[in-house]
């Protein structure tokens, strides 16, 4: 199923489709290790944080996610 | 050969100004908080009776600069002599640190890489095998675990063979066909234009950059590659269906995806490991609050309590020093007067000051490296939405209840200009160490710990309401995209090295202007000066916050030095400790609320003025006085 990363459930693995933000935005979410086809593992459900993630391909650390800028990235998950 | 230049360079957090401050024996402010070091440090280091100049750099992502931070470590690279770099590789974040190191390789300057942090890349379950990471990138290649100082002689050693003994050349790490098709065209075209000879970099980084991200080359290197480079990037655009950027990332990103692949494997854990159990808790969206509470309740209270034992056990021996020059009061009245002023000055910073700045520094020494403070931001950044701001204005906020001059340089890693603007202007409204001492000191001698907190509540409530008003004028706050670095143990040792270091500074700087500071305050008494000072800000002192007109003259010098403020107080009245200060507690909350919240100290005054331009400077100036008047009335108001 494709849905926003926002609304994206938790822990459920999550494969990074698309990045729709401006490039500035979508440059440093490159930068910080996140691409398309990654797998990443969100944290959180909406609530007044940030969006927290973990990318699972690289194994990296943590990363928040602003909710405006997590709107606009793409993922696409199994339904159980 | 002239003393080699060594430039630390990589991600944030992956150590490198711990590396550097073990080379360095403690100089620079690392912390496990990306963002603390903004600014380049350097320090002369001597291996084998060789002098080596080392330079730490910011931390960088990659080499396409985003926040200003960066911009500093990308011109430097670019300009400056350089003879070898130290690529600092986080080894819990390898496929990521590889990213940058590829770039590394690309740029083309003799490189040896710290595979920094490998025992806890270990402990996380990822086995890493360095031979062969060598072998793949043939650079050599050391592991270190500098917290514990372990593998820098290596490093050294390395970095002395690279310099001395021949250097390799490393490996050309190669992208698809069709991209190296393409740089290789571009490649040729700066050779044959020969515009690269007032620049580090290879014509291939050159190259691969001016499809990447033609911002980041120089235009002169650009103007030579202007008829290829257009076609080039929509050839690229149709082919990869992608544009430049994209494209190279994302090949640059399987390149160090395979090279983590064919150098370590991961070994698998059946159990969530304790320091993921407990940062489950600190980023709870509920309970993640309660130990956030805890933590500044905690934080102020040990600073609150250490410090007044320490004042009492500083006051027993100090306060025989003026039998010991009462004589001089009734032959050389000046003289006593000056003798005075240096024992008032003394008596203010090893007194006073000293025994609550020493375990606030400490303090933040010991959370900065927990990475701790990062999940303070996260925590934060819906209340930080309220007043206009994100979670990454947490990040010098925090920084600035140590000390104002390097949160105001921690302003830089704010990406967008408006939120960089607007944390710079609100950063004075935090009490820095000097502030605090001056909350404490007057509390715990005038009103009780009750005083004390509801200073900071107040202060925090007004910075939350300033802030809210200027972003109305300014528009909505940036998205934040910030890193949670792993939790750490810190290690006493270092974090004591990092107080040591602090205290030398404090020593070195600010008490000598305390001395001086109260000398003049002496004179002025003398010469009767401060008298017309008092009367040309009485209207203000007295009229506004109904305070005795003596204080007039203590807020002058409080823009030096805010701890000035506690020392002058005392001189102001004729008294020897806080305790015997003729004021109201009510009194006092007022004189605390504005000696917090009324201009920034002329450090900070000065690095914001570099940093922001005079125009920032004078809207902070003006809007710190208003808001502390306004502030300090009120409070005014409903207590008296």
């Amino acid at each position: 199923m494709n849905i926003n990363l926002l609304d994206a459930p938790s822990n459920t693995e999550l494969e990074v489709l698309e990045i729709n933000a401006g490039h500035k935005a979508k440059a440093r979410l490159i930068s910080m290790g996140l691409h398309m086809g990654d797998k990443v593992l969100k944290y959180n459900e909406n609530s007044w944080c940030p969006v927290l993630i973990r990318n699972v391909t690289l194994n990296s650390a943590k990363i928040a996610i602003g909710k405006r800028l997590a709107e606009k990235i793409m993922v696409r998950y199994e339904k159980p | 050969m002239k003393n080699p230049e060594i430039v630390l360079i990589g991600q944030p957090n992956a150590g490198k100004s711990t590396v550097f401050n073990v080379l360095s024996d403690i100089k620079a402010a690392a912390s496990n908080f990306s963002g603390t070091s903004v600014e380049k440090f350097e320090n002369d280091i001597t291996i084998d009776g060789r002098v080596f100049h080392v330079i730490d750099l910011p931390g960088v992502y990659s080499l396409n600069p985003g926040d200003e931070a960066e911009k500093v470590t990308y011109a430097y690279l670019s300009e400056k002599k350089i003879d070898l770099v130290i690529n600092v590789v986080d080894a819990t974040q390898l496929a990521r640190g590889l990213e940058l190191t590829v770039e590394l390789i690309e740029f083309g300057i003799p490189m040896v890489m710290a595979l920094n942090m490998w025992d806890e890349a270990e402990r996380k379950g990822l086995k890493i095998y360095p031979e062969k990471l060598e072998g793949f990138l043939n650079i050599p290649v050391v592991t270190t675990s500098a917290l514990y100082g372990k593998g820098i002689k290596n490093l050294m050693n390395s970095c002395y063979n690279t310099i001395y003994n021949g250097n390799r050349p490393p490996a050309k790490l190669e992208y698809t066909s069709h991209i190296e098709e393409n740089v290789g065209k571009i490649e040729k075209a700066l050779s044959e234009h020969n515009t690269l000879i007032s620049k580090n970099g290879s014509p291939r980084f050159y190259a691969i950059k001016a499809i990447e991200n033609p911002q980041v080359v120089p235009e002169t290197i650009l103007k030579s590659i202007h008829d290829i480079l257009e076609p080039i990037r929509e050839d690229i655009r149709q082919t990869h269906k992608k544009d430049g950027h994209e494209t190279i990332s994302y090949e640059r990103h399987h390149i160090s995806m395979k090279l983590m692949e064919e150098t370590s494997h991961f070994i698998d854990r059946k159990t969530v490991p304790f320091r993921e159990k407990v940062d489950r808790y600190l980023l709870h969206p509920i309970l993640g609050y309660f130990p956030l509470l805890a933590f500044f309740f905690l934080f102020f209270t040990v600073i609150y309590f250490t410090g007044n034992l320490l004042s009492d056990l500083a006051a027993v021996p100090i306060e025989k020093i003026p039998g010991l020059y009462a004589g001089l009061k009734s032959n050389h009245l000046f003289l006593w007067f000056t003798v005075d002023g240096i024992y008032q000055g003394l008596e203010g910073a090893v007194g006073i000051v000293l025994p609550y700045f020493l375990p606030l520094i400490f303090l933040m020494s010991v959370f900065e490296d927990t990475g701790y403070l990062s999940r303070m931001a996260f925590m934060l950044d819906g209340f930080m939405h309220k007043i206009g701001l994100h979670g990454k204005s947490v990040v010098p906020f925090i920084l600035g209840f140590g000390c104002s001059v390097p949160a105001m340089y921690g302003v830089r890693i704010i990406e967008n200009k408006r939120d960089r603007m607007l944390t710079a202007i609100l950063l004075p409204f935090i009490p820095c160490s000097a502030r605090t001492t001056v909350i404490l000191a007057m509390t715990a001698a005038l009103t009780g710990p009750l005083g004390a907190m509801f200073i900071y509540f107040f202060v925090i409530f007004l910075l939350a309401i300033t802030g809210k008003i200027l972003s109305l004028f300014m528009g909505k706050a940036t998205g934040l995209v910030m890193e949670i670095p792993d939790l750490k143990i810190p290690s006493l040792k270092v974090s004591i090295s990092k107080t040591r270091m602090k205290m030398k500074q404090f020593l070195k700087f600010a008490v000598p202007f305390l001395i001086l500071g109260s000398i003049a305050m002496a004179w002025l008494e003398y010469l009767k000066i401060n008298d017309i000072i008092d009367n040309v800000f009485a209207p203000v002192v007295k009229g506004i916050m109904g305070l005795p007109e003596i204080l007039g003259s203590t807020l002058v010098f409080g823009f030096f030095r805010k701890e000035l403020v506690l020392v002058m107080t005392n001189t102001a009245f004729g008294v020897k400790s806080i305790g015997e200060i003729p004021l109201s507690p009510e009194q006092v909350l007022v004189f605390v609320v504005f000696v917090t919240l009324y201009f920034p100290c002329f450090s900070t005054f000065v690095v914001m003025w570099k940093e922001f331009g005079k125009k920032v400077v004078f809207l902070s100036s003006v809007l710190s006085i208003v808001v502390a008047l306004i502030a300090a009335f009120a409070v005014k108001i409903v207590l008296l």
